[in-house]
Parts: structure tokens; C-alpha cells; sequence
């Protein structure tokens, strides 16, 4: 069989897999296709291809997105990127504070027969959107204990953290300064017992709460 | 691949006007539609570890994750009451509905992406129902070359929806 021969089956092919070929070249091809696998195949191929054709409507207009799309969906996943980094950070932290928790439990049971400290979660309240943070109290029999955990706070700002007891006494425990690019990991105590404590606050020097908890 | 802002403006370049515009056909509003890119893209960067090129094109991945992010949409709008007259009834897009949806505009994106004499050939044959007789006597070329254009334009339609991670066209 010659290159134009299959030039010729080729002609067919393409048109009856979209339209009906008259009498004698549909009787043409379905005599090649009996003996040519090759052409066989490309017939399968083209059919099933040709059926998909009704699906599409191809004088649809190309319509175009806002061009501020692009960068509004850049700026998005950026603001993303940057939260979960934030808070996949937060829980490294706090995983490594936990531990240390952990160990000095260990150490308080080996050396004493006191049971050791147990982390008393607490739910943040007014936490900015852009910060992240965490925190625990540890009770001690002189005073109460909190770790926290924060990100994202203000690079060099300097905080307050204050307890407040059940009669509205403002208990001081102590500053930290924040950094931008980790979390923070504060262990402040305050000369108030954990039961009458009834919160405290994360405030800048000036008095700008930053976020508190009811305890 | 979306790791940086370089990475997620090369995958929009690639894929944002065709994925907006599958969107857009399904929800029917500029504003779901881009919101719709913007949660895709969203979502992706969030999957990025879990996708291997190996198994998938970037165009397949995306697509995949905005057939989720539309029918989530719909769902929402057909579970909020209608409040404005142009809300309208929302019915839940189907999978079926966003799958029909899915292969004309790989379709028409391949069609776009072929030259245009085949594509020509097989608009007019195909889609007008003209003769192949007819269409050479008006381009002024003979029959046998817009019979072969028609061969040529469906396996290059073919190899392009393959290679936008159809596996089914024959």
C-alpha cells in the first residue's frame, strides 16, 4: 500500500466520523478497515472523539476574569501561606512547651512524691486576626503560673500581662517583648491563688488590651 | 508549584481564564465565579504536598479541586433562602451537570488550540453540518484537502484533550 492510499483512507476516515459517506466510500472504507488495523484504530479514535463534539458550544465567547483577579488570588493564597506557617508554628511551640511541661513534672515526681503541675487550658478572648496564640495556667501553691504561647505579636513592642483576682485586684506578672518572626513562648507568674483568680489580661504599656481570658 | 507568589501567578497565567470560565458557566455570576478561582487556588496551595505530577497535569489537579469548590458553592446557594428577585430558584448543581460542564469547556479550549484551517474544517462540517464539497468550493481548495484537514484537526483535538487529562476520547 502506498503513502497516497493511506492519504485517501485518511480522507475518509476524518469525514465519517462526522458524517454519513456516500454508498460507495462507505463501502470502500469498511472494506480497508477489515483488513488495516492501523486504520481501524484511527477510526475508533476519531469516532469517539467526533462524539464528544455536540458537548461544547464553540462559538462561546472567551470570557475574560477581572484582570485584578490574578493578584487578588496571589494576595490570598500569600495571606494564607502566612497564617498556616503561623499557626503550624504556634503548635510546634506549644508542643515543645507542653514537653517542657511534661519533663518538669517528671523531675517534681522523681525528686518529691508532689504530684506534678497539670496545664490548665484557657480560652483566649478579643485575640487580634492576624495574631495567633495560646495559653495554660499552672497552679502553684504560692501564686498562679501562665504559659503562652503567641505569634504574629508587634516586633519590639513591649507587653503587660495582669491578673485580676475575684475581688479586682490587678496582680502584675510581669512583660514580655514580642517578636514577629516566631512564636513567643511567656512563662510570667502572678502573686494571685488559681482560685481566686478570675482573669488576665495582654495589654501594651499604654493600656491597649491586646487579648484576655476569663479564668 | 504554588510554594511562592511567582509559582501561583505561572499557574493562574496557565489555567485562571479557563478555570474563571468554567465557574462561571456553572454559577452564572461574575463574583461566585471568581471567588470560586480564589477558593480553588486557596484549596490547592493548601493540597500542594499532596499533588504529584506524575499522576496528574497541574490543569487535571485544579480542575478537580474546582468541580468540589462549585458544587460546595451551589450547595450553599440552593440552602439560602432566596431574598432577591434575581436570586432566583438554585437548584444544587449536580456532578453530572458540572461534569457535562467540565468537557465542553475542554472542548472548546482544544478547539481554540488547534490550527485554525482544522479547526474551520471541522466547525463547519461538524457543527454547521456543511459538506466537506462545500466548504473547499468556498475556501477555493479541493475537497481532498479539507477531508484531510478534518483527519488532521481530530487527532490533534484528540492528543490536546489527553493531554489536559482526558482519558476518555477514544
Amino acid at each position: 500500500m502506498s503513502a497516497n492510499d493511506h492519504d485517501r483512507w485518511r480522507e475518509l476516515i476524518g469525514l465519517a466520523a462526522l458524517a454519513p459517506l456516500d454508498p460507495a466510500e462507505d463501502a470502500e472504507l469498511r472494506a480497508h478497515l477489515a483488513d488495516c488495523s492501523w486504520c481501524r484504530r484511527d477510526a475508533e479514535h476519531l469516532r469517539a472523539m467526533a462524539a464528544l463534539l455536540p458537548a461544547a458550544d464553540p462559538w462561546s465567547a472567551a470570557v475574560e476574569p477581572d484582570p485584578a483577579l490574578r493578584e487578588r488570588i496571589v494576595a490570598a493564597v500569600g495571606d494564607t501561606r502566612r497564617r498556616d506557617t503561623r499557626r503550624d508554628r504556634l503548635q510546634r511551640a506549644l508542643a515543645v512547651a507542653a514537653a517542657a511541661v511534661f519533663l518538669v513534672g517528671v523531675g517534681a515526681v522523681l525528686n518529691r512524691p508532689a504530684p506534678g503541675p497539670t496545664l490548665e487550658e484557657v480560652a483566649l478572648a478579643d485575640v487580634p486576626a492576624d495574631v495567633a496564640a495560646d495559653a495554660a495556667l499552672i497552679t502553684h501553691t504560692g501564686g498562679t503560673e501562665l504559659v503562652l504561647t503567641v505569634d504574629g505579636l508587634q516586633d519590639g513592642q513591649d507587653y503587660v500581662v495582669t491578673f485580676v483576682s475575684d475581688a479586682g485586684e490587678r496582680v502584675s506578672a510581669g512583660t514580655f517583648i514580642g517578636v514577629d518572626d516566631r512564636p513567643v513562648v511567656c512563662r510570667m507568674n502572678a502573686a494571685v491563688l488559681r482560685n481566686e483568680a478570675s482573669a488576665f489580661e495582654v495589654a501594651t504599656p499604654d493600656g491597649r488590651l491586646v487579648m484576655r481570658a476569663d479564668i | 508549584m504554588l510554594g511562592d507568589d511567582a509559582g501561583v501567578r505561572a499557574a493562574y497565567d496557565a489555567h485562571g481564564a479557563e478555570l474563571y470560565r468554567f465557574c462561571l458557566r456553572l454559577l452564572g455570576d461574575r463574583g461566585a465565579a471568581e471567588d470560586a478561582v480564589q477558593e480553588t487556588f486557596v484549596r490547592a496551595w493548601r493540597a500542594a504536598d499532596r499533588y504529584d505530577p506524575a499522576r496528574a497535569s497541574l490543569r487535571t489537579w485544579l480542575f478537580a479541586i474546582a468541580r468540589n469548590v462549585v458544587i460546595d458553592a451551589s450547595r450553599v446557594r440552593a440552602s439560602r433562602p432566596p431574598v432577591a428577585a434575581q436570586d432566583g430558584d438554585h437548584e444544587p448543581t449536580t456532578q453530572d451537570a458540572v461534569d457535562r460542564v467540565l468537557l465542553a469547556c475542554g472542548l472548546e479550549t482544544a478547539l481554540r488550540e488547534i490550527s485554525t484551517d482544522q479547526r474551520h474544517a471541522i466547525m463547519e462540517i461538524a457543527y454547521r453540518g456543511r459538506t466537506s464539497a462545500d466548504v473547499a468550493r468556498e475556501l477555493g481548495t479541493s475537497d481532498s484537502t479539507v477531508r484531510s484537514r478534518l483527519f488532521y484537526g481530530l487527532k490533534a483535538l484528540r492528543t490536546t484533550m489527553q493531554q489536559m487529562g482526558w482519558t476518555d476520547v477514544g
